[in-house]
């Protein structure tokens, strides 16, 4: 192998992508090629310097923004799928065929009527079903929840989403304590005394509100947050067209953490609260942690820059300035790590579900659902003579012709 | 998070059980968004991008066969997203190192000539992580798409094959390509000090 074919190879070779055969014969070249192998190890050192960039941990809020938008947009599908599962009785129009033999016809009738009896029928429980009932959904979709009611309560308030390092030794507070803590109770902690208490807070509301209310109850929300200091991080609002019309809206908002408290108060009043949540959890030994491997690295810091004053090779100062390259490194991922907690204790979270009464899906009762089977199954026998029948009556109608011209060949 | 453990997620996500989806969420997030962070250089871009591929994949998982496994389908939105995003940017962007250095693998133009200059450069110079950053940011998309899949995530040729829905040989090309390039970049900017010696040896035989 020429060392122009094995240049070809090397980074395959390097990622242990090669067959049996060219792995060997590239690993027998480098046995003899210093060229090559001094090829290779820049390329190995390319690799592991990819290697060794750090995962970076995302801001907080985008597990909220993803769940918002994902939320919104299922409430929504919900909606629309509801709407094209309805059946539509002006669009169904029934032919007969214009035969006049006894026989048939009376068949074809006979037909007819079962077909409109079964099509009238399952109209007839469906308006039924949505007078008295949950509203029916999309066939095997029943249990599909719509937007953050269906959330499961713990899920969504997960700690998951807290910078690395945090989530291991989070002191977790249960939901209740979310009413209000004041300050020097907590101050017992020798390692953070004197220190303001960093607490993250996740708060979640879902409020009822009368029909056509949700437009202009979440704009009196989003102004609440706003008049709070704090921002909304996205909003969805769904709107669906149909029998019956019904809106839902969500939003995830950041609140200044002092503020949390009366927000809520005052969304709060604007609808029946059918769920509240608060949950926090506290983060000073993290943050306090973090403050002083800071203060360590920018010590180191310092050293190094004098050091490197006093460089006389280049050598040496390579090498001072690869290990100082490397403390600010860990400087910035430190000082990133401590704004971002910094920021989410500052700014509360809080997510807002506003839905209009009754367009809530509540989950049916033992009846509701023998009912609800019921009422599905008429209407899969119904939609499946509907789509039978037609090859039925051809059948039905070849039969009773050729029966007719074997009886009386001589007729034509 | 066990592989079963992941299907059944799946499964039940793609029947419309938001607290699975807001499982998976958590699994890959953090993942994702480091891929497309990478490819876009841009957080508030980045998170945008993240936001979108749930969206998607939200939207079009009912349909998902499992032909594939979910954590390639999922990168693979997210890698065709991110490369979306690079191509709507891309007409207002400037394409530049901050010294004229060809890409191609002949052209490597900056040598290391004058010991003092050099060791100037060196103190001045960014340091070695954003260095690579930088250096990734001006890499072609499709030849940082392999490397971040190949050295950052670790995926073998085969899944980035799958994931960039292209041949393994393109995987290989495009591997072996962006990493003599950057291999050169590196060279030439001297911030790996083991380039200080480098003798003129530098081109491939
Ligand atoms: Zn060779």
């Amino acid at each position: 192998m020429t060392c122009r074919e094995v240049a070809e190879l090397l980074s395959s070779y390097l990622d242990d992508e090669l067959d049996p055969e060219a792995h060997g014969l590239v690993e027998a070249h480098l046995q003899t090629c210093r060229h090559c192998n001094a090829v290779l190890e820049e390329l190995r050192q390319v690799k592991s310097a990819l290697q060794s960039l750090p995962v970076l941990e995302p801001p907080p809020e985008l597990h909220a923004r993803i769940m918002g938008a994902v939320a919104g947009a299922q409430a929504a599908q919900a909606e629309v799928e509801e709407l094209e599962t309805s059946p539509k009785p002006g669009r169904l129009r029934w032919k007969l065929p214009s035969l006049r033999r006894g026989g048939f016809r009376r068949v074809a009738l006979a037909l007819a009527a079962c077909l409109v009896i079964m099509i009238l029928s399952s109209a007839g429980t469906l308006f039924w079903a949505r007078r008295y009932d949950a509203p029916l959904t999309s066939k095997g979709e029943a249990d599909r929840s719509m937007g953050v009611p269906g959330l499961e309560g713990e899920q969504f308030f997960g700690m998951a989403e807290m910078p690395s390092g945090v989530e291991g030794e989070a002191i977790q507070r249960s939901g209740e304590s979310g009413a209000e803590w004041s300050g020097e109770d907590y101050f017992t902690d020798a390692a953070t005394a004197g220190i303001e208490r960093k607490l993250i807070r996740r708060a979640r509301l879902t409020l009822e509100v009368s029909q056509g209310g949700v437009d202009d109850v979440s704009r009196q929300a989003i102004h609440i947050v706003r008049s709070y200091q704090g921002y909304v991080e996205s909003s969805s609002m769904s709107v669906a067209e149909g029998s019956q019309r019904s809106t839902a809206f969500y939003m995830t908002a950041r609140v200044p953490s002092e503020h949390l408290d009366l927000a809520i108060d005052e969304i709060s009043v604007l609808g029946r609260v059918t769920q509240e949540d608060i949950a926090e959890q506290d983060v000073t030994e993290q943050y306090v942690d973090l403050e002083a491997r800071i203060k360590h690295k920018v010590q180191q810091e310092q050293r190094l820059l004098q050091i490197m004053g006093n460089a006389n090779t280049v050598g040496e100062l390579l090498q001072v300035e690869g290990e100082l390259a490397r403390v600010r490194t860990e400087i910035e991922t430190l000082k990133g790590k401590q704004n971002v907690l910094e920021k989410s204790s500052a700014m509360s979270f809080l997510s807002v579900n506003i839905a209009e009464e009754g367009s809530r899906r509540s989950s049916p009762s033992y009846w509701g659902k023998i009912w609800k089977a019921f009422v599905e199954a008429w209407q899969d026998l119904a939609m499946f003579l509907a789509r039978v029948a037609p090859a039925a009556i051809l059948l039905v109608a070849g039969f009773f012709l050729v029966r007719r011209v074997m009886r009386k060949p001589g007729n034509g | 998070m066990a592989l079963q453990n992941e299907e059944a997620l799946v499964e039940r996500a793609s029947r419309g059980d938001l607290s699975a989806f807001e499982a998976l969420v958590r699994a890959y997030e953090t993942k994702l968004y480091n891929v497309a962070l990478r490819m876009v250089s841009d957080s508030e871009d980045a998170m945008d991008i993240v936001q979108e591929v749930f969206l998607k994949a939200h939207q079009a998982l009912p349909g998902f066969r499992g032909d594939s496994k979910f954590s390639t389908w999922i990168y693979r939105i997210c890698m065709n997203a991110s490369l979306d995003h690079l191509r709507r940017r891309k007409k207002a962007q400037v394409y530049s190192l901050d010294a004229p250095v060809e890409f191609s693998d002949s052209e490597v133009q900056r040598q290391v000539e004058d010991p003092v200059d050099s060791t100037e450069d060196l103190v001045e110079a960014k340091f070695l992580g954003e260095k690579l950053f930088a250096i990734l940011d001006d890499l072609e998309p499709h030849y940082r798409a392999v490397l971040i899949l190949c050295d950052v995530q670790g995926y073998s040729y085969q899944e980035i094959a799958e994931i960039l829905d292209t041949s393994l040989g393109t995987v290989k090309s495009r591997i072996h390509r962006a990493r003599n390039i950057l291999r050169k970049l590196i060279a030439a900017e001297q911030i790996l000090p083991s380039y200080v010696k480098q003798d003129g040896r530098r081109d491939e035989a």
